[in-house]
C-alpha cells in the first residue's frame, strides 16, 4: 500500500503515513494541490516555517510504463506567491515509487543542514556540512560514489542561498543533475528547510491490481509511443526543433521580447546542434534518456569542440531565453552558461528572462556573451547584482525601472511570446503557476494562433489536458502519440490499482485540480489583476507579427470559471 | 502574368528530401495545395509525409506562411504570393 512520507526538519523525525482516501486517486501536481490546499495556510511566508516542500510522484510511477516517472515538486512559491508544481525528468520518482511512497511532505522550521536518505529501511538524517557551498555536478559525483545506485534530488547554491529563482536538481541515467524542477524558486523552499540533498534508494517492482492486463496494455502503450511521428522526431531533433517553428512564428523572444525573430536562428536551430553533434563526436548525442525505460530520447549530450560534454540536456527553452532573448546566437556559449546553471541550481528561463530585463536598462549590451558570464559569476558570490538577477525578471525589471518585463504573477515567461502565440499568453495570464508554459502549451496546435477569439478555449482544453500527464506523471511528449487513445492510460490506471476509471474521470479530475490550484491563489490574495498579461504586450506591438496580445478580457475571466 | 517565386524552407526530416531552402517557381494563383503537389511529384517520400492515404494533410506536418500557421486552418486554399516564405516544421512543442 502506497504511503506518505512526513518529515520534520525541526523535530527531526520522519513517519510514514497511510494515504487518506481523498488522495488515493490523484498524483503529482493534482495531490500537490490538495495537500497545499490541506496543510500550508496560502497566506503564510513561502520560505517561513508553514510552507511545506512536497515531492509527488505520478499515479504510474515506477511501474515500466515508458516516459511515466516525472517528478512533481510543489510548495508554496517565493517567487510568484502562488501555488506551485514544478516538473521535471530524471530518475528519483521512479525509485521513490518502488520504496512504495507516493509523496514526501517536508515541513518545519530547521536548526541545522542535513541530508537525507530515504531507503527501504526507513527515512534518516545525515550530518550536510561536507556538502554545504557544492556546486550539483562535483556534489552529485561525490555522493554517487558513496551511494552508488541512489538517485539525488538535491539543490546547489542558488536554493542555499534562497534565491527566488533556485530549482531543484535530480539525478538522470547517468547520474548527472541536469534535471531541473527549475520554475517557481522551490530550490529556496528546499534551502529554506535546509535538506542540501535528498538520496533515494529504492528497488524492486511496484504493485500490479492486475498485473496481465497492465503488461498487455503498456505493450500496446509503448507500441504506440515508439510508431508515432511526433516521437522520432523528438529523438532527431530535440525540443530544439522550435527555434525555427517559433521564429517562423515570428515568436522567438529576441532581445528582451523586444522582436519575434532572430537574425541568427539559424545558428541556434536544432539543425545547427544536430550538425555540431555529429561531427564533433565524442561523447555527444543527438538522442538521450532523462529517465529508465524512455523510448522517445528527446534529450541529447551538447559536447564542446574536442567532443566533451559541455551540458546535457541542451533544451529548446533555455536556447530561446539564454539565446536569442540575449542577441546570443552561439549554442556554444549558450550550452555553457546553460550547465553554469545547472551547477549552482538555477532556473534558465528565469535568469535569460532576468538578464534580458537587465540588457535592456543598460547593464549589459544584447550579445555580449562575456557580460553573461560575468553576471553569473556575480550570482554565484552572491553580490548585489547577482542576487536582483536571481530573484527574477520581474524584480529586476522594478530594480532598474525596465517596464517591459516578460512575466506573470512575478514568474518569467518561456519562450513564446504571447503576442504570436497567443494561446500561450491565455496560458501565462491563467494558469495559477504563473507564466508557465507547461501549465498549457498550445504552439503544438493546428490553428491560426494570430486569432484572438480561439485562443482562450484552446488554453483551456491545453491547461486540462496538462493536468493529466502532470497527474499520471506522464511527460508531455507522450501525448502527440497518445493524447487520441487516452483510454490506454486509462487501463494502465486501472490495471495498476484496480479502480473502475471511466474515460470522463480526466476532465473531472483535470478541473478539480485547476479549481484547487485557483483556491489557493485566491486565498493567497490574487484577484483580476493577477490574471493580465502587461502593457508590454497588450499595448506594445511585436513588429514580426504586428499584433498585440489582444485576447478578450471577458475571454481570460472567463475561462477562470472554468466552464 | 508573369510566375511566382516562392521560397519554400524545410526543417527536421523535410529538410533531406526538399534541402534546407529552395525557390520554387509558379502561376500567378496558385495556392499551397498546388505547391504541396509540385514538391510531392518531384519527391515521392514528400506526399507520404504530407498526406494521408485519403489526400488529406496529414497531422504529421505544420505549414506556416509569413508567420501564420496556414496548413490545418483555411484548408489549403491560401493562394500564394511572390516572395512569400513558406516552411515546413514537425508538429512538436518545447520544454
Amino acid at each position: 500500500m502506497d504511503k506518505f512520507l512526513r518529515v520534520d526538519v525541526g523535530h527531526l523525525t520522519a513517519v510514514h503515513e497511510p494515504v487518506a482516501e481523498k488522495y488515493r486517486k490523484v498524483g503529482g501536481r493534482s495531490l500537490i494541490a490538495k495537500l497545499l490546499l490541506d496543510e500550508v495556510k496560502p497566506t503564510c511566508e513561502p520560505l517561513g516555517k508553514h510552507n511545506r516542500l512536497i515531492l509527488a510522484t505520478g499515479l504510474l510511477a515506477g511501474t515500466g510504463v515508458s516516459c511515466a516517472s516525472r517528478i512533481s515538486i510543489g510548495g508554496k512559491s517565493p517567487l510568484t506567491g502562488g501555488i506551485k508544481e514544478s516538473n521535471s525528468g530524471g530518475i528519483s520518482v521512479d525509485q521513490l515509487a518502488r520504496l512504495g511512497i507516493k509523496a514526501v511532505i517536508i515541513e518545519g522550521a530547521p536548526q541545522d543542514w542535513h541530508l537525507l536518505r530515504i531507503t527501504s529501511e526507513g527515512c534518516s538524517f545525515l550530518p550536510a556540512g561536507e556538502y554545504l557551498g557544492m556546486e550539483t555536478y562535483a556534489l552529485c559525483e561525490a555522493l554517487l560514489k558513496r551511494f552508488p545506485k541512489a538517485a539525488i534530488t538535491c539543490i546547489g547554491p542558488a536554493g542555499e542561498k534562497q534565491y527566488l529563482s533556485a530549482g531543484v536538481c535530480h539525478t538522470d541515467i547517468d547520474g548527472k543533475p541536469g534535471r531541473l524542477s527549475a520554475r517557481g524558486g522551490l530550490g529556496a523552499v528546499m534551502g529554506a528547510k535546509k535538506i542540501k540533498v535528498i538520496v533515494i534508494e529504492g528497488k524492486g517492482p511496484v504493485p500490479l491490481a492486475d498485473a496481465e492486463k497492465f503488461k498487455e496494455t503498456r505493450k500496446a502503450y509503448t507500441k504506440l509511443l515508439m510508431d508515432a511521428p511526433s516521437s522520432k522526431a523528438y529523438r532527431d531533433f530535440g525540443t530544439a526543433a522550435m527555434v525555427q517553428k517559433v521564429n517562423a512564428m515570428g515568436g522567438l523572444p529576441t532581445n528582451n521580447f523586444s522582436h519575434g525573430r532572430f537574425d541568427r536562428a539559424d545558428d541556434i536551430s536544432a539543425e545547427a546542434m544536430v550538425d555540431r553533434i555529429q561531427k564533433r563526436d565524442g561523447e555527444g548525442r543527438t538522442t538521450h534518456q532523462c529517465m529508465p525505460g524512455c523510448v522517445i530520447g528527446c534529450s541529447n549530450v551538447y559536447p564542446d569542440i574536442h567532443g566533451k560534454t559541455i551540458v546535457s540536456p541542451l533544451e529548446y527553452e533555455t536556447i530561446g531565453l539564454l539565446g536569442s532573448n540575449l542577441g546570443i546566437g552561439d549554442l556554444d556559449v549558450i550550452a555553457k552558461v546553460a550547465y553554469l546553471c545547472n551547477d549552482m541550481g538555477i532556473d534558465t528561463i528565469e535568469v535569460g528572462a532576468a538578464i534580458g530585463v537587465a540588457m535592456e536598462a543598460g547593464i549589459a549590451r544584447f550579445g555580449d556573451s562575456e557580460a553573461v558570464f560575468r553576471i553569473l559569476e556575480e550570482m554565484k558570490q552572491g553580490t548585489v547584482l547577482g542576487r536582483v538577477i536571481a530573484s527574477g525578471a520581474m524584480i529586476t525589471g522594478k530594480v532598474f525601472g525596465v517596464l517591459n518585463v516578460p512575466a506573470v504573477k512575478g514568474q518569467a515567461m518561456a519562450a513564446y511570446d504571447p503576442r504570436a502565440i497567443k494561446g500561450l499568453g491565455v496560458t501565462y495570464a491563467t494558469s495559477a503557476m504563473g507564466a508557465d508554459h507547461t501549465a498549457g502549451h498550445t504552439a503544438r496546435a493546428p490553428v491560426d494562433h494570430l486569432d484572438p477569439n480561439i485562443q482562450a478555449a484552446l488554453s483551456l482544453k491545453a491547461q486540462k489536458s496538462m493536468t493529466i500527464v502532470d497527474c499520471t506523471g506522464l511527460c508531455v511528449f507522450t501525448m502527440g502519440a497518445i493524447g487520441a487513445r487516452l483510454d490506454l492510460v486509462l487501463d494502465l490506471l486501472n490495471a495498476r490499482y484496480g479502480w473502475d476509471l471511466d474515460m470522463g474521470w480526466f476532465e473531472r479530475m483535470g478541473i478539480e485540480t485547476l479549481k484547487d490550484e485557483y483556491r489557493f491563489n485566491e486565498l493567497a490574495g490574487f484577484n483580476r489583476a493577477h490574471h493580465r498579461l502587461s502593457e508590454a504586450f497588450t499595448e506594445r506591438e511585436l513588429p514580426e507579427v504586428k499584433s498585440v496580445f489582444d485576447v478578450s478580457d471577458e475571454d481570460i475571466d472567463k475561462l477562470l470559471r472554468y466552464p | 502574368m508573369n510566375d511566382i517565386t516562392v521560397i519554400v524552407r524545410a526543417f527536421a526530416d523535410f529538410r533531406a528530401i526538399l534541402g534546407a531552402q529552395t525557390e520554387v517557381m509558379l502561376a500567378p494563383g496558385r495556392t499551397i495545395r498546388d505547391l504541396l503537389e509540385l514538391l510531392s511529384k518531384e519527391h515521392s517520400s514528400f506526399r507520404e509525409k504530407v498526406f494521408d492515404s485519403d489526400g488529406r494533410l496529414s497531422e504529421g506536418i505544420d505549414i506556416i506562411i509569413n508567420g501564420r500557421n496556414v496548413g490545418h486552418t483555411q484548408n489549403l486554399t491560401v493562394e500564394l504570393q511572390d516572395g512569400d516564405q513558406v516552411f515546413f516544421f514537425r508538429p512538436l512543442s518545447g520544454g
